[in-house]
């Protein structure tokens, strides 16, 4: 060992403390989850005031609202990318705009549950609703999808580009055929990140799709996700069994954010190795 | 010749539906803005422009005092608290992975910390009220629920996002110049504290305010934890509240049409007012080497 | 004007999914068509209202009623910006000439203490020393060690105006945890050793002791120190439709099913 390492020591002692501390959040989670788990509560009702009630209603609201969320910001965020990246003029006003989209990317989730429950609900009367919630997590996303999208589309080399438009191609079909399938491994990566934080939202959801399930399932009716449901059972829940159900409910929570991250990674990581480009070099 | 004309006009109309995308999105960010910055302006005006007024502790917004100095202030506090937690513990994580762990250990930190940043802040809250407000009512003796408490929970939340940012920054140093480093007789220590760490300074402080801004503007994790008392500063083992809890706390007493309605906006605005300057000196001077 | 959803859960998962299901659900095509009539308000009446509503509309059918929550203070606005046509309160509110005021009955807030306290009667006065912070521990009430604290409603909920009310805000030095509904108020005094809290509606309470007023405990329609009173307002210049359903809902006998307690006996003129 050389001589004057001693912060590289400090450092990957510090390293294991932090990954324990937060670790420590997962392994409690999974043994208070695990403790009684029945996987009976994925396809049962909530109950209010006796045990053994499930999560059915709210994983499906979770998913569909955020591939409906999905499915609206990620198409619409992407264009404004490939229009920034490619299309933009070197205006002034397009620097203002790229620079005020970064800061929209970090609005505070309450922000926008305040905006939409004005607009849609006090405003235009909608209940607490999957559609409320579902515009919501959308408009949560978009500037995300466009900045993140953006960088991503700059990072493909730009000699790449400039060949092809030198080769008689037009823009659009160098951002087709050459651009997106570039950037498309790091855009998955992208897509899997932007999945998990829509499915772990709660601020945004708890005066927009409201802490409720209704009976079926639909654009109006109370759209509660599993997080709010997590924060709700877990803050408030008058079922005896509230503890199992808070924590069963955040580890099936969990688990479907890390599977959405992870799950994308290795999608990513497929379609490179398959370029022939090793896994390690994008990390 | 036809099909030239053809791929000319599909050109134009994919060019045309991306800027409408943008213009979208440009009409989105300006409406946002506008309806929060016209409640706020009318609720000033109501109360004669007397901004001095607002800055106090006196929050009853029954009475008809809406004094917001205290969330202002417990926001300030709670996020440096989080901030001065996870500062060490990510620089840390991102001068391990970046220069200490072999090649398996840097890819399998990268991915452990890219899934533990994507852990839902409510699943932070929970741990909050299993281990860190019980905590620190045994440790404090007060009611466990305080800014502290807060700052801890945020700082847990933030150290995965933190650490891989700053790792991506560090890693970004060129291989070259450590080995000109050392070369030039510096030991580890030193090359890392007096080169590396000095030349990804303006990456580390990007990275950094980004955690900053996730502080703030996160709402659930803290609202579990932090007590939502509303009377004066009761120190950090103290509860308190937050601009973003106070929001969710008012939204259903304050509805739209009840004349105080505008201070909810203005609490949004003095938050997105916030995380402008951060944005601003974020990108002010970003050169990474 | 939509139901907190923090308070409305609290209630009951029956009544809710009911309301929530035929009120908001199709509220859809209700929201583009208005409804004849809007009732607006306090969300700890919103069960009563509904079973309410729905016997009233079958003696009515040309009438739709639509119902939403938005708690006391929300449903007052809704009715003075005509955007509901009767508002339910836990709250007075001085209804001038314009809006007629009718009481429903009334609903008993309970004292809830942790089980550490080793509490399980005080008497009006001793709580009113609890709020003033001159009880800072247990032992001076004859309980255990643990120190107290107090955790309250947040502004705007009809329980923290009765007690504001009855025992006084409580003192600035005295440390105050704010929960968002009943049930978190329950929750949070039930983890932390020495609180105490209040909650509106006679229900079971898990986890925490409900506390004896002066030796006694609450009995439906018993005497008991700490009542909160619901009410309704209408416009004085409102059709007989409305006239009717106010005065259905201010009246109806199934209100002891939901734990409010009639009102001293009162006519109701048409």
């Amino acid at each position: 060992m050389k001589r004057g390492r001693r912060w590289y020591a400090v450092s990957a002692g510090i390293t294991v403390v932090a990954l324990a501390i937060v670790l420590w959040v997962l392994l409690l989670l999974a043994k208070d989850g695990l403790a009684g788990w029945h996987w009976s509560r994925l396809t049962r009702f909530p109950r209010e005031l006796r045990s053994g009630g499930g999560i059915a209603p709210e994983l499906v609201n979770t998913v569909s609202m955020v591939m409906l969320a999905e499915c609206f910001s990620a198409p619409v965020g992407m264009a404004v990318a490939v229009w920034l990246t490619d299309y933009a003029p070197p205006a002034a006003w397009v620097g203002w705009l790229k620079r005020v989209l970064i800061g929209f990317q970090s609005i505070p989730a309450i922000v926008v549950g305040l905006i939409v429950y004005q607009t849609l609900v006090d405003g235009l009367g909608w209940p607490l609703s999957v559609g409320s919630g579902t515009i919501a997590l959308a408009v949560l996303n978009l500037p995300a999808v466009a900045v993140l999208g953006a960088t991503v589309l700059s990072e493909v080399p730009g000699r790449l580009r400039e060949g092809s438009l030198a080769l008689g191609a037009t823009r659009i079909q160098t951002v087709w055929r050459l651009m997106l399938p570039a950037a498309l491994p790091a855009l998955i990566d992208q897509l899997g990140y932007s999945w998990a934080r829509l499915a772990g939202e709660t601020a945004a959801l708890i005066f927009t799709a409201g802490i409720n399930v209704g009976p079926r399932w639909g654009w109006f009716q109370p759209g509660e996700t599993l997080a709010v449901h997590f924060w709700y059972v877990r803050t408030e829940g008058a079922m005896p069994d509230w503890r199992m159900v808070a924590a069963a409910t955040g580890l099936v929570l969990v688990t479907i954010t890390a599977g959405a991250v992870l799950g994308a990674k290795l999608w990513a990581a497929r379609i490179l190795a398959k370029r022939g480009v090793g896994v390690s070099e994008r990390g | 010749m036809e099909r030239q004309a053809l791929n000319g006009w599909i050109e134009r109309w994919q060019a045309r539906l991306l800027w409408a995308a943008t213009l979208l999105v440009a009409m989105l960010v300006l409406a946002i803005t506008l309806v929060l910055a016209v409640g706020a302006t009318r609720f000033l005006q109501s109360r004669g422009w007397r901004l001095g007024v607002l800055l106090g502790a006196n929050w009853n917004p029954l009475a008809g005092h809406f004094e917001i100095g205290l969330f202002i202030v417990d926001t300030i506090i709670v996020t440096a608290l989080a901030m001065a937690m996870t500062l060490p513990f990510g620089l840390g994580v991102a001068v391990f992975g970046a220069y200490v762990a072999s090649s398996w250990e840097r890819t399998a930190l990268r991915w452990l910390l890219t899934v533990l940043a994507a852990v839902p802040s409510v699943a932070m809250g929970w741990w909050g009220l299993a281990v860190v407000v019980p905590g620190l009512r045994r440790i404090g003796g007060g009611p466990g629920f305080s800014l502290l408490a807060a700052g801890a929970v945020l700082a847990v939340m933030l150290l995965p996002t933190f650490g891989l940012l700053a790792l991506e920054v560090l890693d970004k140093v060129p291989e070259d110049w450590h080995q000109a480093s050392l070369a030039l007789g510096a030991s580890e220590d030193q090359n890392l504290l007096q080169m590396a760490l000095r030349v990804s300074l303006p990456g580390l402080k990007t990275a950094f305010l980004t955690a900053v801004a996730r502080a703030m503007g996160e709402t659930v994790a803290v609202q579990m934890v932090i007590g939502g008392a509303v009377y004066g500063f009761h120190g950090m083992l103290g509860p308190g509240a937050t601009l973003t809890t106070q929001i969710l706390t008012d939204m259903a007493i304050l509805p739209l049409g009840h004349p105080a309605h505008g201070v909810l906006d203005l609490m949004a605005v003095i938050l997105l007012a916030g995380l402008t300057l951060l944005t601003i000196w974020a990108q002010r001077g970003d050169e990474r080497p | 004007m939509v139901i907190d959803p923090r308070e409305a859960r609290g209630v009951s998962i029956r009544h809710l999914l009911v309301t929530l299901a035929v009120i908001l659900g199709p509220g859809a095509a209700a929201a583009l068509q208005p409804a004849a009539i809007t009732v607006a308000g306090a969300t700890s009446l919103l069960p009563y209202a509904r079973a309410v509503i729905g016997q009233w509309s079958r003696d009515n059918p040309s009438t739709r009623v639509a119902l939403t929550g938005g708690g006391s203070l929300g449903g007052w606005y809704a009715l003075r910006l005509g955007r509901a046509d009767i508002a339910l309160s836990d709250i007075p509110f001085s209804p001038g000439t314009a809006l007629k005021e009718l009481p429903i009955g009334k609903m008993p807030v309970l004292l809830v203490i942790n089980r550490q306290a080793g509490v399980s009667n005080l008497t009006m006065g001793a709580l009113r020393r609890v709020w003033r912070g001159q009880v800072r521990r247990w032992s001076q009430l004859g309980g255990r060690k643990a120190a107290v604290r107090l955790v309250v409603r947040q502004a705007g909920s009809g329980a923290r105006h009765v007690i504001d009310a009855r025992l006084g805000a409580p003192a600035p030095d005295v440390l105050q945890i704010v929960q968002l509904s009943n049930g978190a108020v329950v929750r949070t005094v039930s983890e932390m050793p020495g609180a105490v809290g209040y909650v509106e509606g006679d229900r079971p309470w898990l986890g925490v002791v409900v506390c004896r007023i002066d030796g006694q405990a609450y009995r439906p329609g018993g005497p008991w120190p700490l009542y909160a009173l619901p009410r309704l307002y209408f416009p004085a210049s409102a059709g007989p439709a409305i006239w009717s359903l106010s005065h259905a809902l201010a009246s109806s006998p199934r209100k002891t099913g939901f734990g409010i307690v009639p009102a001293a006996r009162r006519r109701f003129g048409g």
